[in-house]
């Protein structure tokens, strides 16, 4: 069952983040180990997976890259392993964010691209938005390995607390 | 499973109080251990033979007999030099290593020593219900590691206790604040122990308590702030270094410097004796003193408490309240540090030293007696394996939310490897040899393939206690192994706090080391590949291609040895633009036999 | 989601006729109170619930529990009779290959 499924959702990017987190707790409070734990050993693994599954498809559904690759294999536009990406205009983006970040050498430097690339993201969120009302899946799948570069990117420069100079 | 009938729809049967459960909650601390049930709605607090709910984690031997907690006090004058302190802390270095404690003749090893006060205080809990007690539900510190957490559990097996859950304390503790005051919201839960150090930011939403981020260092705890004090007072008054005392009177002056840090949060300067080696020493103790010489460490858990909060993703003004647990946060240094930092809402009106054992006794009565609750907490620190060239690759990372499966596929390095090594490891740092290794296996008996091409499937399990147990399988030949993590290995106390610390600002370090050891095995890989290649390179190659392609492996492989990521670098474009011809004269080769393989595009 | 053997659609069809008032359907559920663990429920509708998700049987309703759905994914409900007891069983044929588990995991 694909994760959209699990949680009662409409397949629409654009997905309400409570509604989301009451069903996964309403969910849970019925399938976690802990409500087996006096249970035969069979039906605590049973109770383990599924309060696993949940835990992997509501993660899946909070991040917007992965939300948006499931949604997009759940209209059967998913991407295939040897599948490379090529789009230079993209990358050359993401790349130049990249060197504008090895060059930094202070905070305030950080604080202002870290804000930068948060801006970004959401403007190519919103985008990615309209693509998948739009239906126009190709466009939707192009920008997501977008998306997940500037976050990794992102997340690289938070988490590189020295600074090169 | 029976067979079932069709039922009338009838709604609410209820559990009659003399059909429960009762399932003990045991917060089994460094220095001291809390037990509590719930009855009847209320969590009561179990009491020791002596009437205290508070009992030491201390263990004597005398002879043949074994005495725990307050017996000792009560019971023994002198000989009082055997006793067995701070036990938990061992099982963070190794918790089978068996060692000769205090006066006992044979050798024990920590989950045997822990063991000894499970079977007391299990015996407390038994005297004082005045029934058999078999369950319980035990607090470990967030922040300790899987094989730890894995010790506890058989320590307090071996003396039949069936420990239901493993909950982490601060989770532990904000459970006893939520359930008692219906609080929703987000929360910060710092808890400074006598051993160990957890934070944990957790979540409460109807009656689910979710767990966002969690940190600590399990080396940390209210007995190095006593060592710290007792340093400087050995430094004023006695003129030495603490660490130059005898045993004997190391112990003496920790315990005099506990108990004048305790005196010193109601007045701000003290005059005490102090008798050491038969001398008495006039002490003349300010709060001033203590705080300068224990200030650092309260300034490192700040810091952590930080690093986690950023963690959770949450912003401070998202937080609804800082909840204060362990005996060490009555420290009103430590309260005005803490408000410095955060402009928080202090809860400490649950005391400090029951609160987590009072969270336990909840959750434990939930577990037996059905509850509209739910704890979900965090693996603490990452779970992955060993790839090659000395990486850790992280399966499941730290904070994810558990019970967790995750699966992930790992292929072979060189030409017809025909086994796999599993080596499982925990900890944030790219390298292998900075985590902690949690076991390994071999996965063998894998068909000779071109590298790249077996698909071994690795799983890991976190379960709710936050025990791991690990799976690979030979996708091919459906060959497999599993191994659930035990302890097999040593490492010196130093080295994982040395690790907990570097984590934190090692990471751009980490990065050259991964560019370079990435570099060396796209090299290695290469070289392999061409070698695997030797009779197709001297069929299709011409002699002057051919020594060419040869003298830069040569030299490829130098650059290997020397560990020069540029030179590799350098060498490998060149081995590759020399080796073009030949690859796409061989590709069209292949593909004139339509069997074009996926890793030739690495070529 | 789940299907019924002749065996079990028939039983249904005549405990629902006996039952002596008419009925919505029949509900599946999944009990979790206590310490029993995890066990199925099967009763009677009286009024029907919106959370519960419909499937339409061979003359009568099935309700499926919204916490009972995932537990049920891909099973057979059966309808068993020997000379000492009778009543319904799931059994769930996909069980090892769906969730990946079977042997392999450890508890």
């Amino acid at each position: 069952m694909d994760s959209f499924k699990l949680f009662n959702l409409n397949y629409d990017f654009s997905i309400n983040l409570s509604k989301l987190e009451d069903e996964y707790y309403a969910l849970q409070k019925v399938l976690h180990p802990d409500k087996f734990i006096s249970s035969t050993e069979k039906e605590l693994l049973y109770a383990q997976i599924h309060a696993s599954n949940l835990n992997n498809a509501y993660n899946t559904l909070v991040n917007q890259v992965s939300r948006s690759n499931e949604l997009l294999k759940c209209k059967g536009e998913q991407s295939k392993e040897s599948e490379t990406f090529n789009d230079l205009e993209v990358l050359t983006e993401v790349l130049d964010l990249q060197e504008v970040a090895e060059n930094i050498n202070c905070q305030k430097q950080k604080d202002n691209l870290i804000n930068e690339i948060n801006q970004t993201i959401k403007e190519n969120v919103e985008k990615l938005n309209n693509y998948f009302i739009e239906e126009q899946l190709l466009d939707a799948k192009k920008l997501t390995v977008k998306i997940s570069y500037l976050e990794k990117l992102l997340k690289d420069i938070k988490n590189n607390v020295t600074f090169t100079n | 499973m029976s067979l079932l009938q069709i039922e009338e729809p009838i709604k609410g049967e209820q559990t009659t109080e003399s059909e429960k459960k009762f399932c003990v909650g045991i917060d089994f601390g460094t220095t001291n251990c809390v037990c509590s049930v719930k009855i009847d709605g209320n969590v009561i607090m179990i009491t020791d033979e002596f009437g205290e709910v508070i009992i030491p984690s201390v263990v004597l031997f005398r002879d043949s007999d074994v005495f725990v907690g307050n017996q000792i006090k009560k019971n023994i004058k002198n000989g009082l030099d055997n006793r067995i302190f701070s036990i938990k802390r061992e099982f963070v270095e190794n918790p089978e290593a068996k060692k000769n404690y205090g006066n006992y003749k044979q050798k024990l090893s920590p989950i045997e020593v822990s063991s000894l006060i499970f079977k007391y205080l299990k015996n407390c809990c038994e005297s004082f219900l005045g029934k058999e007690i078999s369950k319980c539900v035990v607090t470990v510190p967030a922040y300790f590691d899987e094989r730890s957490r894995f010790a506890i559990k058989q320590s307090a097996s071996l003396v039949g206790f069936e420990v239901l859950r493993l909950v982490n304390e601060p989770t532990s503790a904000a459970y006893a604040y939520g359930l008692e005051r219906k609080t929703r919201g987000n929360y910060f839960v710092y808890d400074l122990g006598g051993g160990t150090f957890d934070v944990s930011i957790l979540k409460l939403t109807d009656g689910v308590f979710k767990v966002l981020s969690t940190g600590g260092d399990p080396f940390l705890g209210g007995d190095d702030l006593d060592e710290l004090f007792a340093n400087k007072i050995a430094a004023d008054f006695l003129n030495l270094r603490f660490k130059d005392l005898s045993k004997n009177n190391k112990v003496i002056l920790v315990r005099k410097a506990k108990l004048l840090k305790e005196k010193l949060q109601k007045e701000t300067v003290l005059k005490e004796f102090l008798e050491i080696d038969k001398k008495q020493i006039n002490l003349e103790i300010t709060e001033k003193a203590l705080n300068t010489s224990i200030s650092e460490i309260l300034d490192k858990t700040i810091l952590i408490s930080t690093v986690v909060l950023e963690e959770s993703g949450l912003k401070e003004n998202e937080l609804d309240g800082f909840i204060l647990v362990g005996g060490s946060t009555r420290l009103k240094i430590l309260l005005s540090k803490i408000q410095e930092r955060f402009q928080l809402k202090i809860f400490s009106d649950i005391d400090p030293d029951l609160v987590v054992s009072k969270g336990a006794a909840l959750h434990a009565d939930g577990l037996v007696n059905g509850t509209e609750n739910l704890l979900l907490d965090v693996t603490p620190l990452s779970l992955g394996i060993e790839t090659a060239g000395g990486l850790m690759e992280k399966i499941i990372h730290r904070n994810t939310t558990i019970p967790i499966v995750k699966e992930q596929e790992f292929t072979t390095y060189e030409e017809a490897q025909t086994a796999i090594k599993i080596h499982i490891l925990q900890g944030e740092r790219e390298m292998v040899k900075y985590n902690r290794t949690l076991g390994e296996f071999v996965l063998d008996g894998i068909e000779p393939k071109p590298p790249g091409i077996p698909r071994i499937n690795v799983r890991f399990m976190v379960d709710a206690n936050g025990l791991l147990s690990v799976s690979a399988t030979d996708k091919s030949s459906a060959i497999q192994k599993e191994l659930e993590v035990k302890t097999t290995f040593n490492l010196e106390i130093e080295q994982m706090r040395t690790m907990i610390e570097e984590s934190i600002k090692n990471s751009s370090l980490d990065m050259q080391e991964r560019l370079l050891e990435e570099s060396k095995i796209d090299a290695t890989r290469f070289i392999n590949e061409l070698q695997s290649m030797d009779s197709d390179l001297k069929e299709i190659c011409s002699t002057e291609e051919l020594n060419k392609i040869n003298s830069y492996i040569q030299l490829l492989s130098k650059e290997i040895q020397k560990d020069n990521r540029e030179g590799i670098l350098d060498f490998l474009k060149k081995l590759d633009v020399a080796t073009q011809s030949f690859s796409e004269k061989r590709v069209k080769q292949k593909i004139k036999s339509a069997l074009i393989g996926k890793n030739y595009d690495k070529l | 989601m789940i299907t019924l053997t002749l065996e079990a659609e028939n039983q249904i069809v005549r405990l629902l006729k006996e039952r002596g008032k008419p009925s919505e359907g029949i509900k599946i559920g999944i009990k979790t109170k206590g310490c029993s663990g995890l066990s199925y429920t099967i009763e009677y509708v009286d009024k029907i619930e919106e959370s519960c998700e419909k499937i339409k049987a061979n003359g009568f309703d099935i309700y499926i529990d919204p916490k009972a759905t995932l537990f049920l994914i891909g099973t057979k409900m059966d309808y068993v009779e020997d000379d000492l007891q009778s009543g319904f069983q799931f059994t769930n044929p996909n069980e090892k290959g769906r969730c990946g588990c079977g042997e392999s995991f450890h508890v």
